[in-house]
């Protein structure tokens, strides 16, 4: 059995997430009165919008009359199935409940009439009316206008998590760590797909690994280096969500982050554990491999890229086992890399004038002008006033400033040492 | 002349003693007597390419031509342009072809008294050949109104088509009495104190770079002297000074400290990974090296690395650890 229909819920308790909105709808159908607007529910798939109803209408003893996408929606079809409903407010002695899921997937063209023959009846609603869509498109407009909005949101991460372990405990199962962050990270909060993710990583986990969809690039770099056999090192880099590419092209900082060269650079130099001779002997097969990548992205010759994995694994593997290697997005501490950040954003407005003004490029000015001009600045009076005269702002002045004292600090440890 | 110009040039020794004419240039003085005769007439003016070291003059006999050709807007009817800092074909094809286009446009209305206008092209050798061979093109399409004057350390870096549009003059490294001499002379001029044997480390620690050299001297001048200690220091401020100093960490085993000097050079003070290599080994050939050879060859081999791979830092950051497994022999 499929689990999205063995865990779906039954009961309040059982639904997960978005409390608020649940008890606004509550008690919106508690206080229903005859023409009381009618209520649309938005929220992305899977966070319990069509269960929530179906609880809603079993708890409150109502009847549920309910259409959506499977449904042809044309106005005669929404006519001959609503209409009745508005008359007789109940078929069973029971008060009914009308409820239009996936109001978003109403077509125009296909379903003829149909968005203009609810739009008219949501306006005098003789029964309360429960709508609920994915998005507020462009299509549902006319509707939303005569509705109350409830949104709906992705289910947190600690609730899904709870949730899948609730799951696999019932089935008696236990994924790896990585798996299960995998399943928690590609169900972005929804419990459907979760569902659907848990029973097929189940399903493969057994069988099957390679079918299973991408390792996020973090838990991917931890799985290889902890990873036991050659080939498994092989799989875990085949499904990783990572690629090889050139920064001297350009990258977006995800582009940077999927980078796997990079993040086994990073992962590597973080180490603390490493030796002097396996750091090295490392860094020089991925500096090796990195010469293939430029040659591959100058040249576009792209199917070179296939012996990419086979190089990395191949040589890396046997030199980075039970090296306690963990995965690390940056290659610098965090409080080394901000403070790097900080001082290159003072001095930043000071190298175009300066460069400009020296006829030198960035680099050569950087290295030999740049540490003597704010030694030079740094021996006269009125400093402020000089920088201030070159169209730099408070700010920048003050950052400038700030490097030329540090500058005179590295100066006199300089001397220090030159006397010891 | 801008308020920024004159603020840097009062403030800085380099600025402010750079030659202003073409005879004013040490110690070049075949080149110069070639460059006067060829600037003679105006409208027979060809392309230049100035090859040679760092801090000779190249880039003054270039500002020297223009102000001699331009008159006194010489700096709106010039280009300067520094190729490794906009490298590429996109810099040639956009600025370069832009600025042409313009004055092209502009020369109509007043033509007659300049009938060109002149792009420096600095650091021409960093350009990929591609963007070199743009160049050549635009080079020919805008004869009629522009002059090239094409800088770079290695002439053999600049395609052939482009050596051959141009007429090439190589300048030479300066002699250490030179250097010296016009060292003391500005020590004079500012009234400064200074001994001799300051002046000529000056000149060992920075190869005969001139603008280096300065540099140094000044940030030394403090109290109106020059000491040799004062000069230790200054050359030690150079990022030059520092990328030797990565070396030295690395070959005493701090990796890490050698890992966060670099990245200070390369982020804070905008060094190219290629300059660093570039001052790296010109530091370390003057360090006592247990195997120099050896040092050389792997210094060839990641320069070499880095300028094919793709990761500059991971190609900097293998060669720092390759340095400290050779440190710890």
């Amino acid at each position: 059995m499929m689990w999205t229909g063995k865990y779906r819920p039954r009961r309040f308790e059982e639904l997960v997430g978005n409390p608020e909105a649940r008890s606004h709808i509550i008690k919106w159908l508690n206080t229903w009165v005859n023409g009381k607007r009618p209520l649309l529910i938005i929220g992305p798939p899977g966070v319990g919008k069509t269960s929530f109803v179906h609880i809603l209408s079993t708890e409150y003893n109502y009847d549920l009359i309910e259409m959506n996408a499977s449904d042809s929606r044309t106005r005669d079809m929404l006519e001959s199935r609503i209409l009745p409903v508005f008359n007789n407010t109940s078929l069973y002695g029971k008060p009914m409940l009308l409820f239009l899921d996936e109001v978003d997937g109403i077509y125009r063209r296909q379903d003829t009439g149909g968005i203009e023959f609810l739009t008219r009846i949501l306006k005098e609603p003789t029964v309360p009316i429960i709508l609920a869509s994915n998005s507020r498109n462009q299509r549902i407009k006319e509707l939303t206008k005569n509705c109350r909005v409830i949104e709906f949101h992705s289910i947190p991460l600690d609730l899904s998590e709870k949730l899948l372990d609730q799951i696999l405990s019932k089935e008696g199962l236990n994924l790896p760590i990585s798996e299960k962050d995998l399943i928690l990270k590609q169900s972005h909060g929804d419990i459907r797909s979760l569902l659907n993710l848990a029973q097929s990583a189940d399903a493969q986990y057994m069988t099957d690994k390679e079918q299973m969809s991408e390792i996020d690039i973090g838990p991917a770099v931890n799985a290889f280096f902890a990873e036991t056999t050659l080939e498994g090192a092989k799989n875990i880099l085949a499904r990783s969500d990572s690629h090889y590419v050139d920064p001297r092209f350009g990258l977006s900082p995800e582009d940077r982050r999927r980078d796997i060269l990079y993040a086994f650079f990073t992962s590597i130099i973080s180490s603390r554990t490493l030796d002097m001779n396996t750091r090295a002997s490392l860094l020089e097969i991925l500096s090796s491999i990195d010469i293939w990548i430029g040659r591959i992205f100058l040249n576009r010759n792209w199917k070179l890229l296939r012996y990419l994995d086979e190089m990395l694994v191949n040589r890396i593997y046997s030199i980075s086992r039970n090296k306690g290697i963990n995965y690390s997005q940056y290659s610098f501490i965090w409080p080394t890399i901000m403070q790097v950040i900080s001082r290159s954003h003072g001095l930043k407005p000071l190298f175009p004038i300066l460069s400009v003004e020296t006829h030198s490029g960035n680099s050569s000015c950087g290295a030999l002008t740049l540490p003597y001009f704010i030694s030079i600045l740094s021996e006269e009076g009125n400093l402020e006033h000089i920088l201030s005269l070159l169209d730099l702002d408070q700010k920048q002045v003050s950052a400038i400033a700030k490097e030329i004292d540090a500058i005179q600090k590295s100066m006199s440890r300089t001397r220090l040492r030159l006397r010891g | 002349m801008s308020s920024k110009h004159q603020i840097i040039s009062n403030l800085m020794w380099v600025e402010k003693y750079r030659p202003s004419t073409l005879e004013q240039i040490a110690n070049q003085s075949d080149i110069i007597r070639g460059l006067r005769n060829l600037i003679k007439k105006p409208n027979e003016i060809p392309h230049f390419i100035f090859a040679g070291p760092a801090g000779v003059g190249k880039t003054t006999a270039a500002l020297c031509i223009a102000k001699e050709l331009l008159g006194e807007n010489w700096r709106r009817d010039t280009l300067e342009l520094n190729a490794s800092d906009e490298r590429g074909i996109k810099m040639v094809r956009e600025r370069v072809k832009e600025f042409a286009a313009v004055m092209k446009f502009s020369s109509t209305t007043d033509s007659d008294d300049k009938p060109y206008r002149i792009i420096i092209l600095d650091e021409a050798d960093e350009m990929t050949s591609e963007a070199q061979t743009a160049l050549r093109r635009i080079i020919e399409d805008s004869s009629r109104t522009t002059r090239f004057i094409i800088i770079c350390n290695y002439l053999s870096q600049l395609i052939e088509p482009i050596q051959s549009r141009c007429v090439i003059f190589r300048f030479t490294r300066l002699p250490k009495q030179e250097v010296v001499d016009h060292l003391s002379e500005i020590c004079r001029q500012e009234g400064i104190e200074f001994d001799v044997k300051a002046l000529s480390r000056i000149y060992d620690s920075t190869s005969g770079d001139l603008r280096h050299s300065i540099n140094i001297l000044q940030s030394a001048a403090t109290n109106n002297n020059i000491t040799s200690e004062k000069v230790e220091l200054s050359i030690g401020l150079s990022g030059r000074a520092r990328a030797g100093e990565v070396i030295k960490l690395a070959l005493a085993g701090k990796f890490n400290e050698a890992r966060v000097l670099l990245l200070e050079l390369t982020q804070v003070f905008g060094m190219s990974e290629k300059d660093f290599l570039k001052y790296a080994a010109q530091e370390a050939f003057s360090m006592k090296l247990s195997d120099p050879g050896k040092f050389a060859e792997l210094m060839a081999e990641y320069d070499y690395r880095l300028s094919v791979g793709a990761h500059a830092d991971i190609q900097l950051t293998a060669f720092l650890a390759q340095v400290s497994m050779l440190g710890k022999k």
